[in-house]
């Protein structure tokens, strides 16, 4: 999957230090975290899992460290199966999100912690013989390789400090010292940088990425900022719903992303629904541009355009006209909305046009990004009850039973007399359900609809928004556009129209 | 006029209300009152009592008495000694327990914690007696005095030095943990060095608690020392019930008091700002 990975930046080799192969994580309470996921990181890479809250990458990154046991699928280092060692026999060590510095100890004693348990394997010559023997490291091994940490993170002279009376950056500093004075063959960062103020945040990306060049450690970097990521990283992992989106360098990332969540993740884009008209002509916003995909005619596909490959000209001279409704000066560029049609175009350029302008855009074959649509329906499998409603994603619905015969009615005692006259109980009969993104409703009202769930995701795609509501108990998705405006996290019922229920037999009833 | 100024006779209504001011350092008037009544003056009234003879009379003639007396002498290294093995035994059967229930899921519900604080809910003089049954009934009682008081001072304190340590174990921060097995720490080894030294608060809070309640406990030494051992809670309670010495019974309780503060003083060392309310 991850075979188009380009050599990036930093210097590293083709040998794979760490594969996760099927790897699987479940929660006692039912929650998947991480979906089968696999992935490999090459020896002296910069891998971020990026992805937002909840998406996996913290559980990932624990099940490698060994915090956490994979519930299925394996973690190979060098080629070796290390799912069942414990942490302290790993040769991985781990930044920890809250820096997790020893309180009850100073600056050194925090650094030499790692060091005081390390044993190393010493030869002797004894009376001729060579003997082996396994010893702790000296003293004064110790304490020079602590300075040389404390150098590097910028602390000499720190050492007799208590640890509380750091502020939050030099306790940074402390936590990635004890762990890389270890030596480790990979370091794991869990969201190193989220408790620093955004300047301290931005040095400390620099000085890490310096430090990764430095001491040719493999770094495995865990954050929901996309910018951090596309920053630092060689090789960026987008998570989502513990599942891998892509992989790919921040360059990949940024301008060919796979899906609308990638694109809608990271930084900012437009995404238009579009259709395949023509060889490598794709047609939106009510004109056909040209692309330089390969897709079948007629095919429904997403369009990603990012905000600074819009460019704007006077009215009439581009490919499509519209007015400026917002403009905003963001200190190198100015953020400008225009408006075709009920589309809600983002615009980046260094160009400030005011505010009721007419304009005229245009956008070049190669910024065009096209995309196969994710969702074109949703289906289910369900069931009918004895009132003749359906049963499907976590709710029960009213429905129209005639549809599964052609030319049948509902007798008065809920019978279904189909068009021969045969009287047929459809009670428990299994059914496929079909309803379109465009059918479904939701009210913040849960007595309202047939279901409950969570808004999950919310997808702006210029004139509209793509949400998913997730059920509670079996997770069933209901995917839908919607003009309104809804919060993630907000707590709705879903309601679909009777009519718009699709319904067919999985197979002939018999009686 | 301005906006303010409009408010402010809407706030009360148009008319001008009374008001009682309270502050809300007031509100620890009633408690200060109580304080002052029943805890200073009759700590003033101890050390009056202690430095008097019973003519009312300065002097340290109680203290030369209580320094010269043998059997006295020998009931406060006596009491000392039972309270020091009550401690360690409660520190050595609590710990195991608080570290059980801080790590295991019953743990978190409370429910196990219950089934230990439980005990405390029912009078002791009662649960000491019952206990004196049940040793009887096993054939333990009897056979020495001291390790049957010992026996039932550690019954009876066990949960003052479970609960401080329990809560210590239960607010330490995981990560701490993972981090010292991150660094190569075996379990062992992170109990040693990371769990063990950041529960020392919580032991310093359980020795406080048990430790000095435990010599003055006279109750349990006479329920189990079959009225052979004398602590000096016993003393101090003789010299104002039997001998109606106030004065020599007051100079003991000073005694007391500063063994008290000495082992306050020795145990305080271990405390620290973020550890404030392990203690019951």
């Amino acid at each position: 999957m991850a075979n188009d990975r380009k050599n990036a930046k930093s210097v590293m080799s083709d040998e794979k230090i760490i594969q996760l192969v099927n790897l699987n994580r479940t929660f006692d309470d039912g929650v998947v975290a991480v979906d089968n996921i696999n992935l490999y990181v090459r020896k002296g890479e910069f891998v971020t899992f990026l992805g937002p809250s909840g998406c996996g990458k913290t559980t990932t990154l624990r099940m490698i460290a060994g915090f956490d046991k994979p519930s299925g699928g394996k973690i190979l280092f060098n080629g070796q199966d290390i799912s069942h060692l414990p942490p302290n026999k790993r040769p991985i060590n781990t930044v920890f999100q809250r820096y997790a510095l020893f309180p009850h100890l100073n600056v050194y004693d925090n650094i030499a912690f790692g060091l005081k348990l390390k044993r190393v394997k010493v030869t002797y010559e004894k009376d001729g013989k060579i003997v082996e023997k396994v010893e702790k490291l000296k003293k004064s091994d110790i304490s020079a390789k602590v300075e040389k940490a404390l150098k590097m993170v910028d602390l000499e002279g720190f050492e007799k400090r208590s640890v509380s009376t750091l502020s939050g950056g030099q306790q940074q500093r402390v936590a990635i010292a004890r762990a890389i004075v270890n030596e480790p063959k990979i370091l794991l960062l869990d969201e190193p940088l989220g408790a620093l103020d955004l300047k301290m945040r931005k040095d400390m990306q620099l000085e890490l990425k310096e430090m990764h060049k430095k001491l040719g450690i493999t770094f495995i970097y865990v954050t929901h900022d996309q910018e951090e990521a596309l920053t630092m990283s060689d090789t960026i992992v987008v998570m989502n719903d513990g599942v891998i989106q892509q992989i790919g360098t921040p360059t990949d990332i940024y301008n060919e992303p796979k899906n609308s969540f990638v694109a809608d993740f990271i930084g900012e884009s437009n995404i238009f629904s579009g259709t395949i008209v023509g060889d490598k002509k794709v047609r939106f916003i009510g004109k056909n541009f040209d692309c330089v995909d390969d897709f079948e005619v007629n095919e429904k596909v997403d369009v990603v355009v990012r905000p600074e490959d819009v460019t704007l000209l006077d009215k009439g001279e581009g490919q499509v006209n519209g007015k400026i409704i917002s403009s905003i000066f963001k200190g190198v560029h100015y953020e400008m909305v225009m408006l075709v049609g009920k589309a809600e175009i983002i615009v980046q350029s260094t160009v400030e046009r005011k505010v009721g302008e007419d304009v005229s855009l245009m956008i070049k074959p190669n910024d065009i990004h096209i995309m196969k649509k994710e969702f074109t329906t949703n289906r289910y499998d369900g069931y009918i009850t004895k009132h003749n409603t359906v049963c499907f994603g976590d709710g029960e619905f009213e429905c129209d039973v005639t549809q599964l015969y052609p030319g049948s009615i509902v007798d008065e005692d809920g019978y279904l007399i189909t068009a021969e006259g045969e009287r047929i109980d459809l009670t428990d009969v299994d059914v496929n359900v079909e309803v379109g993104l465009k059918d479904i409703e939701i009210s913040d009202d849960a007595q309202k609809g047939g279901a409950i769930g969570n808004i999950v995701s919310i997808i702006y795609k210029v004139d509209h928004y793509q949400l998913i509501v997730r059920t509670d108990e079996e997770e069933e998705d209901f995917v839908f556009d919607t003009e309104d405006t809804w919060n993630e996290n907000d707590r709705v019922s879903v309601i679909i129209p009777k009519e718009k229920i699709k319904l067919s037999l999985k197979q002939e009833i018999k009686r | 006029m301005t906006k303010e100024n409009n408010a402010l006779p809407l706030a009360n209504g148009g008319k001008i209300r009374f008001r009682i001011g309270f502050n809300r350092k007031q509100l620890c008037i009633p408690y200060g009152v109580f304080l002052a009544c029943f805890v200073i003056v009759p700590l003033f009234l101890i050390v009056f009592y202690a430095f008097t003879d019973e003519n009312g009379a300065i002097t340290i003639e109680n203290f030369i008495r209580f320094f010269t007396t043998p059997t006295t002498l020998t009931t406060v290294i006596i009491s000392i000694l039972i309270a020091l093995a009550t401690t360690v035994i409660c520190i050595l059967l609590a710990y195991p327990v608080a570290y059980i229930l801080a790590n295991s899921k019953l743990g978190k519900g409370g429910t196990l914690l219950m089934l230990f604080i439980a005990p405390m809910w029912i009078n002791f003089v009662l649960r000491a007696m019952a206990m004196k049954d049940l040793l009887t009934l096993i054939g333990v009682f009897g056979l020495n005095n001291y390790v049957n008081v010992i026996i039932g001072m550690v019954y009876d304190y066990m949960p003052f030095m479970i609960l401080p340590i329990y809560s210590v174990l239960i607010k330490m921060d995981k990560s701490l943990i993972e981090a010292s097995q991150d660094l190569g720490a075996s379990p062992l080894k992170t109990f040693v060095k990371v769990t063990f030294p950041l529960s020392m608060p919580g032991i310093a809070s359980g020795i406080t608690m048990v430790f000095m309640p435990v010599m003055t406990c006279y109750v349990i030494s006479d329920t189990f020392g079959n009225g052979l051992i004398t602590i000096i809670g016993k003393l101090i309670d003789e010299q104002f019930t039997t001998f109606q010495n106030w004065n020599m019974g007051s100079a003991m309780a000073m005694v007391l008091l500063i063994i008290m503060l000495v082992s306050m003083w020795v145990t305080g060392g271990f405390k620290s700002e973020d550890t404030r309310g392990t203690n019951l």
